[in-house]
This record gives structure tokens, sequence and C-alpha cells, in this order.
């Protein structure tokens, strides 16, 4: 008999993720929560957190550690009203942190919450139609989908596909509701889960929708992708991409990045959908449930043999995929700026650092964005790329927006930036996450600042090279997918990894371990010199990719 | 007994112009100058008479406020024909402040714990610490205090069998950390109640820690928490009594004992009228005879108040 994990006994005897929730919620003693309900509250969108960089202070003072926690909201490619905003504007200020941040999954987080303030929060962002549902858990995530209209003019049905796969893989439990804002416990619904019966899926999962020449979402970076094929100006169907996932640990060799594998293409939208379906359930049945390094999809393809998972598909769905469709990516990175879409809307890309919205020395961007908000002139969409879209803008109301944007110096700084910033990021890491061996986000923006001078030196200030920083081997910032990746192995310490294309379609690989800032600023000054004397019409990446074993 | 700051007996030292080894006598101790300012003189916040007692004997006019002796001698100058003699007469020592103990022989023996308020203030814009709570804060390891110790024969723990309800916002807890202690250490069988109350649940729980691991072992029955600064609506421990109305009058009617430690303004008062409100409601009676109820309680040392 296999041993199942833990986590598989407390979503089992939850009661439908509810499990001591509610008391626990009620306990005046403790900020924190009980450890098993910890892991039913991911389920609902939140993780809980501390404050490392205070533990010893406050275990001086008999204080507990400061507790706190992370919310995470379900948008479907990431998309806000102005109303949405000013409330999620009002929420961080009055419950959290005050900073939100655009996660690398097209949606935002607010940090810093204590346990008192997670309930005035969710019901506020419930008065605006917004949720945190399956937003973290061993269910479908937030759905993400390509951010740039101007791309193609079916930009709104694909992003529509969004929604209803998010809408689909939804939990049926009424624990949120019943929890968090106090709503009656209704005795008549069943809450019997077809999909995820009463033990969900194995791990989280990822959806993502790409729409081509953008690649923006890292499409093969997810459980599921759907590329958009477009054939004569409509959407023909979609390529179906299975396996993706980036996350590995330290020192578990069984543990390995992997790009998603195209099986085919399939139209129509219940074709879509069930296929989508029917990948979750044979996850849900065939997926790991006693080792949950070993529990994403990608584990068990590669246990099953593609061949084998396409057989099974399509016993479940009842139809063959056909054919994958060509497709090719050209961009990845977020076209900043002011750009138009067919219907002759604009939209205007603002950097946003390792998506953390604040007012800081460089803009005020909060401000700026709640400004804008205030107008209602203008939605937003957040890119998976950690950036804000200002979306939806009139032509007559694109010089009310630009002089927001100059007044309050977000448009002179997404201007200024550099082509390596712009295209940076970064995890969250230090000092909230649990997992964090080294900084990321906090440290990313100096770093960056010491890599344009030594870019600098070697002329290259103008190259547009993808590096990504996390604070662990999970890769929440998809450094594999990197030109150059850093992963924390320790206080102050990153593995290097390098080689990865410019558009998210090759996995790096591992240079060199457990580097400092001066070794790792020492050797990017030997590569560069290198690869500016080689003198390649080649990316910084495919070049490190074919000299990798001849590199210094 | 605390000892004055050396940067403020230096000043006084300086306007006065006296050395800092000249010897005086002051009361029934002569010492240097220096020493005798340190450990023994009041020189911070004078009180009024000793402000007026001052102008007359220099013959000086000065408005009625209270001042340390370092900013009455800089900005009212010895006369030269006074003797600081006639100063140092009208000066009164340092009084000593009283800190209720929060530890336990059974629990922590052979040792003294205090809990203390470094309770700050400001004084014409600028921050300012009260003279004891400031010494205690800046004791370092090693270094000696003279104290003595005053018995409260009243506020005692009652039987082992006897429930026991503690009312003790701020530093209020400390005589409970020392009874929940002490009863855990002893295997006390009467059951306990804490109420507690400050500003913040994040950095003002006291001994958070503690009271969580007493709850998990069972040690401590109940603990009810007030946190004034939390919410828009200001929730004081004598909100928490009246929430907890019938489980107190039950409590209460079981045998319980009550203590009440704390600030007297406005808190015991608060409280008290919280605890007469729960008499009145739960155990149907008047007013007058609510209070009679509470009276009989503090005669029988079931009602036991330390509050300052
Ligand atoms: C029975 C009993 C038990 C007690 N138990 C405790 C206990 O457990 N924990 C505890 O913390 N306290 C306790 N106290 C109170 C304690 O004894 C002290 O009163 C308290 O610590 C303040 O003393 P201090 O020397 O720090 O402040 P002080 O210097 O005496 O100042 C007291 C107040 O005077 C005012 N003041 C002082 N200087 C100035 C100035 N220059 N200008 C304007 N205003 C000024 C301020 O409002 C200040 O808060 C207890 C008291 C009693 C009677
Ligand atoms: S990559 Fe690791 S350190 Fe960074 S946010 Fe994710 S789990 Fe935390």
């Amino acid at each position: 008999m296999i041993q199942l994990s833990p986590s598989e006994r407390i979503k089992k005897e939850s009661s439908g993720l509810r499990g001591t929730l509610a008391e626990g919620l009620a306990d005046a003693l403790t900020g924190s929560l009980s450890e098993d309900d910890q892991i039913l509250l991911k389920h609902h969108g939140m993780y809980q957190q501390d404050d490392r960089d205070r533990r010893e202070e406050r275990a001086v003072k008999k204080l507990e550690r400061l507790y706190s926690f992370m919310i995470r909201l379900r948008i479907p490619g990431g998309y806000m009203s102005p109303g949405q905003w000013i409330a999620t504007h009002h929420c961080a200020g009055k419950h959290a942190t005050g900073i939100i941040k655009i996660t690398t999954r097209q949606t935002i987080q607010l940090h810093g919450l204590l346990k008192s303030d997670i309930k005035p929060t969710i019901r506020s962002f419930d008065a605006v139609k917004l949720d945190s549902i399956a937003a973290c858990g061993d269910v479908n995530r937030n759905v993400v989908c390509s951010a740039h209209p101007s791309v193609s003019p079916l930009h709104e049905s694909v992003f529509a596909y969004a929604s209803k796969i998010s809408e689909m893989a939804l939990p049926r439990s009424r624990a949120y509701y019943e929890i968090w804002l106090d709503q009656e416990k209704i005795a008549s619904t069943d809450e019997t889960d077809p999909l995820y019966g009463d033990t969900y899926l194995p791990r989280k999962f990822k959806i993502a929708i790409a729409i081509p020449p953008d690649n923006d979402v890292d499409v093969l970076s997810n459980d599921i992708g759907l590329i958009a094929v477009i054939e004569a100006g409509e959407l023909a169907g979609f390529n179906i991409a299975v396996g993706g996932g980036l996350s590995t640990t330290h020192g578990n060799a069984a543990t390995y990045a992997r790009l998603g594998s195209v099986i085919g293409f399939v139209s129509g939208e219940e074709r879509v959908l069930k296929t989508v379906y029917e990948i979750l359930t044979i996850q849900r049945d065939y997926g790991n449930r006693s080792d949950r390094k070993q529990a994403r999809l990608k584990y068990t393809i590669d246990k099953m043999g593609l061949e084998a998972f396409r057989i099974e598909l399509f016993k479940r769905s009842g139809f063959m995929l056909e054919e994958a469709r060509p497709w090719s990516f050209r961009q990845r990175a977020d076209h900043y700026g002011w750009e138009q879409n067919q219907s002759g809307r604009w939209f205007y890309t603002a950097f946003v650092e390792n998506g953390r919205i604040c007012d800081d020395d460089n803009q005020q961007l909060k401000s700026g964005l709640y400004a804008i908000a205030e107008t209602g002139l203008a939605a937003f969409r957040f890119t998976c790329n950690q950036n804000v879209i200002i979306a939806d803008v009139k032509a007559g109301h694109r010089a009310i927006i630009e002089e927001l944007l100059e007044r309050y110096g977000i448009a002179q700084y997404t201007r200024r930036i550099s082509p390596v910033r712009g295209n940076a990021m970064a995890c969250v890491a230090l000092p909230t996450c649990p997992l964090a061996l080294a900084e990321a986000q906090r440290y990313m923006p100096a770093f960056i600042s010491r890599v344009e001078e030594v870019l600098a030196n070697h002329g290259l200030q103008d190259e547009a090279i993808v590096i990504r920083m996390t604070g662990c081997p999970n890769g929440c910032a998809r450094p594999y997918l990197a030109e150059i990746g850093l992963i924390g192995s320790g206080e102050g310490r990153y593995n290097l990894h390098l080689g990865g294309d410019r558009l998210g379609l090759r996995l790096n690989r591992k240079f060199r371990e457990n580097l400092d800032e001066s070794e790792i600023l020492s050797l990017l000054d030997t590569l560069f010199a290198r690869y500016t004397r080689e003198n390649t019409a080649e990316t910084f990446g495919d070049y490190c990719d074919r000299s990798f074993n001849t590199l210094p | 007994m605390p000892e004055n700051d050396l940067w403020e007996v230096e000043k006084v030292l300086i306007f006065a112009k006296i050395p800092r080894s000249r010897t005086f006598r002051f009361r029934e101790i002569t010492r240097e100058a220096e020493e005798l300012f340190t450990k023994s003189v009041n020189i911070m916040h004078l009180p009024l008479r000793i402000v007026q007692a001052y102008a007359r004997v220099t013959g000086q006019r000065i408005p009625d406020t209270r001042m340390n002796l370092a900013d009455l001698l800089r900005i009212y100058p010895l006369p030269a024909d006074t003797a600081f003699e006639d100063v140092l007469a009208i000066l009164e020592p340092i009084s000593p402040r009283l800190y209720s103990v929060s530890s336990a022989p059974a629990a922590h023996p052979g040792e003294i714990h205090l809990t203390v308020a470094h309770h700050r203030f400001q004084v014409s814009g600028e921050h300012k610490f009260g003279l004891c709570a400031h010494y205690l804060a800046q004791l370092r390891k090693g270094q000696r205090v003279n104290f003595y110790v005053h018995r409260n024969q009243r506020f005692r723990l009652p039987e082992a069998g006897r429930d026991v309800i503690m009312i003790g916002p701020g530093t209020g807890i400390a005589p409970f950390r020392a009874f929940l202690a002490e009863r855990n250490a002893l295997g006390a069988t009467g059951r306990n109640w804490l109420f507690f109350g400050e500003q913040h649940f994040v950095s003002d729980f006291l001994y958070q820690t503690e009271i969580q691991d007493f709850v998990q072992t069972g040690a401590l029955h109940k603990v009810s928490l007030a946190w004034s600064r939390d919410t828009d609506q200001r929730v004081y421990v004598q909100h928490r009594i009246r929430e907890n109305g019938v489980a107190l009058w039950e409590w209460l009617q079981s045998g319980a004992s009550v203590y009440v430690c704390g600030s007297k303004y406005p808190m015991s008062i608060d409280v008290e009228q919280s605890l007469l409100d729960v008499i009145v409601t739960h155990g149907a009676k008047t007013e007058t005879e609510a209070r009679e109820w509470l009276d009989e309680l503090e005669l029988t040392d079931r009602y036991v108040k330390d509050v300052y």
C-alpha cells in the first residue's frame, strides 16, 4: 500500500475545503491557522506567511511569529474594470501592506493581511465581483491569456476562453461563501464535485492560452497550454500542449523542468473545453498522490508515455485530436507604450518593476493608476511579465489618460527603462515566502543596475536579454525559460542558468552553482566579452546554448 | 529604587557650579555630589511645592510649572549669595516605584520578573520616558539594582480548587502571569479565566506565547482579549466582561474569585461597573443589591484589586 501524502488526508477529511477554518478564524489567541487549515486555505486563494526577518526579535518578546496572509485573486485573463481597481486600491491600503503585486500569472495579490483582515478583505472584493477561489492549492489556478489585444482581432473571443475554462474548473464547494462571506449553508445544494471529487488534484495545475505571435504567457511552462490558431482571420481552434512545468527541488534529481509537448489540434468550443476537462481528469486519476514532488502533470505524462496519454485522452473525450497546425512566436516581452487594436481602442503598457504597484522614487504608479481608474475611461489588464496595461481607451480619451500618465511620472519611467530591466522578472522570495533561500524581488532592481553597467561596458545596453531570478528552485518567475536564470541556493547565492531562448521555447541549463554577486557579475562580464567578440547574429541565449560546453 | 540619568546629573552639577566630588549632607546621608544626585535626590519633574520653595530661597519670580532641577538652575541661576546647601535642603528624595512581581516561586525559583511599561510621552515636542521605567529598560546584564519587597497580603491566590477570574489589561497582567505559572506548576485544579487588553494584537499581546502554551496544556481555561486600536470600535476588557456575562455569572455562582490589576483610572472603575452590570443582568438583582453583593465578595477576599 502506497502511503498517501498528508495533504491528501487533509483534503479528503475537509468536508469540501471547510476543515476547521471557521473555528481557526475565531481563535483570538493566535494570528495563525492550524497546519491542516493552512493547506485548505490555499484552495481559497490564500497563503499563511510570517515575517522571517522578525522571528528572533519577537521570540524574545514572547510574541508569536508575525503571521500574515497573502491573498491572490482569480482574474481569468487578468482583466479588471476601473471600479474593481478602485476597490483593490482601497483594500490594499486598509487591510494589507498597501502594495498591490502583479503576479507572473496575470493576477494580483496583496500581502500582510492579519487574520482579522481576511473577512473584510474578501467582503470588499466580493462587492465588486472579485474572488480568490482556487487561486492557489491543488486545483486549476488562474487561467492566463495573452494580454496584448493589438496582436489579433480575435483577442476578445480567445480571451473569453480564459473565463470559460476557469469557470468549468472551479471547485463546486460553497465553503468560500460560507466561511468568508458568512453566507448560509444551503443544505439542499449538492456539492458533489464531478471534476475534483473530494481529493481535488494531486498538485497545482496551470493553464495558459497564447495568441501567436505573442508568447507573453510562456505557454509551454503550463500543465496545459492552448496556442490559438488563426487562419484567414478566424479562430480555427487551438494546438494543445501538455505537461509543461518548471519547478524543481535542489538535491532531488527526480525533479526537472519540462516544456509542454504539443499533442495536437482541436476546434470548436465544446471540444476545446472537453479536451481541457479530460486532461484534468486524467491528472486527477493518474497523478502521483504519495509524493508531491512527483505529482505535477509532467511526471504523470512521462510515467505513462505521451502516446498512452493521448490514447487515454481519446478514451475519455471520445474524439481524436487533429494533427497540430503550424504556429510560431515572434515575441515574449510586453509591448511598452501605446498600441491600438483593430476596433480603434488604445492600450498603454506601463512598466512595473517586479510587479510591485506602489509609489516610489521612480514613479507614482499607485496614485496614477488610481487617478486613471477614477476617470472611468480605462480598464486594466495584467500581463504575465508582471506589467499593467491601461486598456480599452477610446481615441477621444487618449489625451486625458496620457496627461495622467505624464503627471504621475509613469510614462517617463516606462520610456526610460533599459531593455534588460523591461524584460527582467523576479519572484516574491524574502521576507515572506517560506521557501525562499535567497533574495529576489527586493534585490533584483539593484542587481539589474549592476548588470546594466556590465552590459554598457560591452556596448550591449540595447540588448533585450531576458534575466529572471527566483529565491528557490520552485521557479515562480519562470527562471528556467530565461536567457540568464538565477535560482537562489542560499543566502546571497544563486545557481546560474544559461541558454534559454528569447521566446520561451527552450529551457536553459545550469551553468554554475552557488555563486555570489561578484562571481555572477564577473562571469557575465567574461561571457558578454566573448559574445561581442564572436559578433554573431544570435541572441545571447542562443549563443550560450550553442557554445554551452566551451563557455569559460 | 531608580537612579537618575547621568547626563541629567551632569547638567545639575554644571549649572549649580559644584565639583562632582564635593560632599554634601542630604537628610541622613553624606555623599559626594555626583553619587548623591544619582542615587538619592529627586531632580526630575519637580513638584510645584519645590519649584515655589526654590523661588523663595533664591528670591526669584518663577511661574507655577513643574520642571527638572537642571532646567531650574539653568533658567533661574543660583544667585551668588545663596548657598547650594539651602537648595539641597528643600529637595526631596527619589521616591521608590512599585512593580508587581510577574514570576512565581514554583515556576521561576530564585528569580524575580517584572513587567514594566516603557511608557513614552512628549514634553514640548521632545520624547521622554518615565524615570524608573527608563532606568529599568537601560539596565545591562550583571548590573545591581536596589530594591525592596513590598508585600500585599490580600492579593494572593485562593485555595487550589477555587476558580479564578483575572482581569489585567496592560501591565495589569503582571501578577496573573505569576498566578498562572504558579497554579500550573503546582497543578491547581481550579479553573482560570484571563481578561487581557492592550492597543494592538500584533505588537502588544504581553506573554502571548506563554498564554498560548497555558491554553494548550489546559492550565488556562478561558481567555478574553480586547484590542482597543485594531478596529474602529475601541474595545476594552469591560466590553468583554459584559459580552461574557452568562459565563461570568456562572463562574461567580460556583465560587470564583475575581482579581483586578492595572490602572486605577479609568480601567478599574469601568471594570467594576461592568461587573455590576453582569450581576444585575444575570443575577436578577437591583443595582443596590448588586453593589451589596460585590461588597460582600470584597469583604470575603473574593474580589481583590491592586490598581495604581
Ligand atoms: C501597587 C502598584 C503596582 C504597580 N505595578 C506596576 C507594574 O507591574 N508594571 C508597571 O509598569 N507599573 C506598575 N506600577 C506603576 C509604577 O510604580 C510607576 O508608577 C510607573 O512605572 C511610572 O514610573 P516612572 O518612574 O517610569 O515614571 P515617572 O518618571 O514617575 O513619571 C510618571 C508620569 O509623570 C509624567 N511625567 C514625568 N516626567 C515628566 C516631565 N518631565 N514632564 C511632563 N510629565 C512628566 C508622565 O505622565 C509620566 O508618565 C505600579 C504601581 C503601584 C502603586
Ligand atoms: S520561486 Fe521559491 S522563493 Fe520565489 S516565490 Fe516561488 S516559492 Fe517563493
